[in-house]
């Protein structure tokens, strides 16, 4: 364990907790942003060169930026109360205490893991390079092809569905809850806002 | 040393996967809970290479593709299912979504 | 002592490839200025001098611009938050530079028994690095539109975030035959692929290793000028209808950071476009490689020369292309580029096939 890992992991706990905490929703998206490049980070620091390439590409450059195109879309920046129907805020730190302490025991004790798994390679591990995408590839298009084209089969039934969800009927103007309802709703929560 | 790495990534992966977890309990904001979400994958994301790096093989590098996979399709479908829903309540609250509740 | 040396050299690579980057983005502004001039028949800007020497309006472009920006007031609008307000430029410009930490510009120059790469970085997954980098240059304009409180800026934002994600994809997807044909992600290997002569004559250049890669280089190219939101793609600002779009609400040093954001994004196609396409450094007929360090300076150069080529062709066809309507330009990506690209793959891998037997 370097310098570096502690440092790398101590600001990605930091930018976890922005996502959980920040009041308003954008603060979260870009704290999430910040936790996932880290991750990143992380990917890279255990040699998973590949891995860590597609996490910038794929979480933090894509999926990232479809949320704050939804929060931006929809003006959606506001602080938000706790509502009555979640679990009360005790009750869910007591809970999530308990289950970091039990993961932390699981990972802390001796004897969790099957005996030998943990030390039988563990001395070899850091000198071979499995991560470089010419070995990723070789697995992925040869010992899990099937999975893979599933994966594929699984994003094109997801476009189609995203397509559907949110496509709307064009309505003429001003009638029903259609987006010219959505958009005089917003022009009065600005003006509210300037106000 | 290698123990001692896998053992910090274990860790931080736990913490995180906990912060994931009371975000979704205690946020009432679909998004954020969303968001959550994609923490708590990425938590278990870091525990597979972290094992992939242990054993020194690719296998676990490889989930973590097809998480990423189904994480996309999670995100296009989940996101607009929020875009419909804000669409006809006006908020994406979860409190204000309670037609059948009761 | 040799780690010392070795963490020095990488050290000062880095500075000297982010100067010349930065250089490099502000002689863009310059020749943007002048081009834009001629193509208009104007004169353009000739109004600052030196003892009487304007130096063809360098002094105005380069001196004078950037003391009138960073002495002019920094304004925040009302109610929205300062930290955000100052991050989005940074975001904006952070990446592009950072991308360029994978691009070798010259042969490795080798001093006594020391192999330098003129790299600052060799990853072996060069290319992904690149897309990655660029795939977050989106942050800085979509938090520049969101905190500016701005209906306008917010527009530009809205579209500027919908056209780099559609592009993306195609400047991902008209690469993948090229990959292939090199396979490998190292660019310091790509360019190295890159010597000698394909059919006797026709120097070895990646445009020139398959019939189709001329698609490729048409589809990457238009998708890179896409990316950097400039004319015929530049409606997340466009002026005429969004007033400056999502940096209407930027002004001195921030508004400047944007805009040489998008000019260091011009060199950076350009650099890629040179290295995947048109050999890096590599000189057609002659291999240069083999001269030491004459070879490293002529390598550099020839590189630069050809980088600044695909940035004038750049500024050239922003000056004289319209722009286009929001639909066509998201018709262009998904209905005509992105099958091209796909059709283009098909073909360059069953070539592949056909020229193994």
């Amino acid at each position: 364990m370097t310098f570096a890992m502690m440092f790398f992991g101590l600001l990605t706990v930091v930018a976890a907790l922005g996502v959980v905490f920040a009041a308003k929703p954008l603060n979260s998206a870009l704290s999430l942003v910040a936790t996932l490049f880290l991750v990143a980070v992380h990917f890279a620091m255990l040699g998973a060169d590949f891995v860590a390439a597609l996490q910038v590409l794929i979480y933090a450059g894509a999926i990232m930026v479809l949320v704050i195109f939804v929060i931006m879309l929809l003006g959606l920046d506001e602080a938000s109360a706790v509502s009555k129907f979640k679990v009360p805020r005790y009750l869910a730190a007591v809970f999530c205490g308990v289950f970091l302490g039990l993961l932390v025991f699981a990972v802390s004790s001796e004897g969790i893991f099957p005996v030998g798994i943990m030390d039988s390679v563990a001395g070899g591990a850091s000198e071979s390079n499995p991560g470089s995408p010419r070995e990723v590839g070789m697995v992925l298009l040869t010992e899990f092809i099937f999975p893979f084209q599933l994966a594929a089969l699984l994003l094109l039934a997801a476009i189609v569905g995203a397509v559907l969800l949110a496509h709307e009927e064009k309505r003429p103007l001003g009638k029903g809850r259609g987006l010219s309802a959505m958009q005089q709703k917003n022009s009065s929560e600005e003006e509210l806002r300037e106000v | 040393m290698a123990i001692e790495v896998t053992e910090f990534y274990l860790l931080l992966s736990a913490v995180l996967f906990t912060l994931g977890a009371l975000g979704v309990m205690i946020r009432s904001n679909t998004i954020v809970m969303f968001m959550c979400v994609e923490l708590m994958l990425n938590a278990v994301n870091l525990t597979l290479v972290t094992f992939s790096r242990q054993f020194g093989e690719v296998h676990g590098q490889v989930f973590v593709f097809f998480v990423m996979a189904v994480a996309a399709a999670e995100a296009a479908v989940g996101l607009a299912i929020i875009l419909a829903v804000f669409r006809n309540y006006f908020s994406i609250q979860t409190s204000d979504v309670h037609d059948l509740a009761g | 002592m040799e780690e010392l040396i070795d963490v020095g050299l990488v050290v000062l690579k880095a500075a000297l490839v982010m100067g010349a980057v930065l250089k490099l983005a502000a002689l863009v502004t310059w020749v943007e200025r002048k081009a834009s001039a001629l193509i208009q028949n104007r004169v353009g800007a000739n109004r600052a001098a030196i003892l009487g020497f304007d130096l063809a309006g360098i002094v105005n472009t380069l001196i004078c611009d950037p003391v009138k920006a960073l002495t002019k007031e920094d304004f925040v609008p009302k109610g929205v938050s300062q930290f955000m307000h100052s991050l989005a430029p940074f975001m904006g410009i952070f990446p592009v530079i950072l991308s360029f930490a994978v691009i070798p510009f010259g042969p490795p120059l080798v001093i006594g028994d020391r192999i330098i790469p003129l790299q600052v970085a060799q990853l072996n997954i060069g290319v992904l690095y690149v897309l990655a980098m660029g795939s977050l240059a989106v942050y800085g304009t979509v938090l520049a539109g969101w905190v500016s409180n701005n209906k306008f800026s917010l527009l530009g934002s809205l579209r500027a975030s919908a056209q780099m994600i559609s592009y993306e994809i195609t400047l991902g997807l008209s690469i993948i035959g090229v990959l292939a044909l090199y396979q490998t992600l190292d660019f310091a290997e790509i360019v190295n692929q890159q010597s000698g002569t394909v059919l006797g004559f026709l120097p070895n250049w990646g445009i020139f290793m398959s019939p189709f890669n001329v698609i490729a280089f048409i589809v990457f190219f238009v998708s890179a000028m896409a990316e950097t939101k400039r004319a015929p793609f530049d409606l997340p600002e466009s002026e005429s209808e969004l007033v400056a779009g999502y940096f209407t609400e930027y002004s001195g040093m921030k508004f400047l950071l944007f805009w040489l954001g998008e000019f260091a994004e011009i060199v950076v196609a350009s650099a890629l476009v040179v290295v995947l396409f048109f050999g890096g450094w590599q000189l057609p007929w002659v291999d240069i490689s083999e001269w030491g360090w004459q070879g490293s300076l002529l390598g550099t150069m020839v590189f630069g020369a050809k980088v600044s080529f695909f940035c004038v062709l750049q500024v050239v066809i922003r000056w004289s292309v319209p722009r286009f309507r929001y639909d066509q330009l998201l018709d262009l990506c998904w209905k005509k580029m992105l099958p091209i690209a796909l059709v283009n793959l098909v073909l360059t891998v069953a070539f592949m096939l056909w020229m193994d037997g």
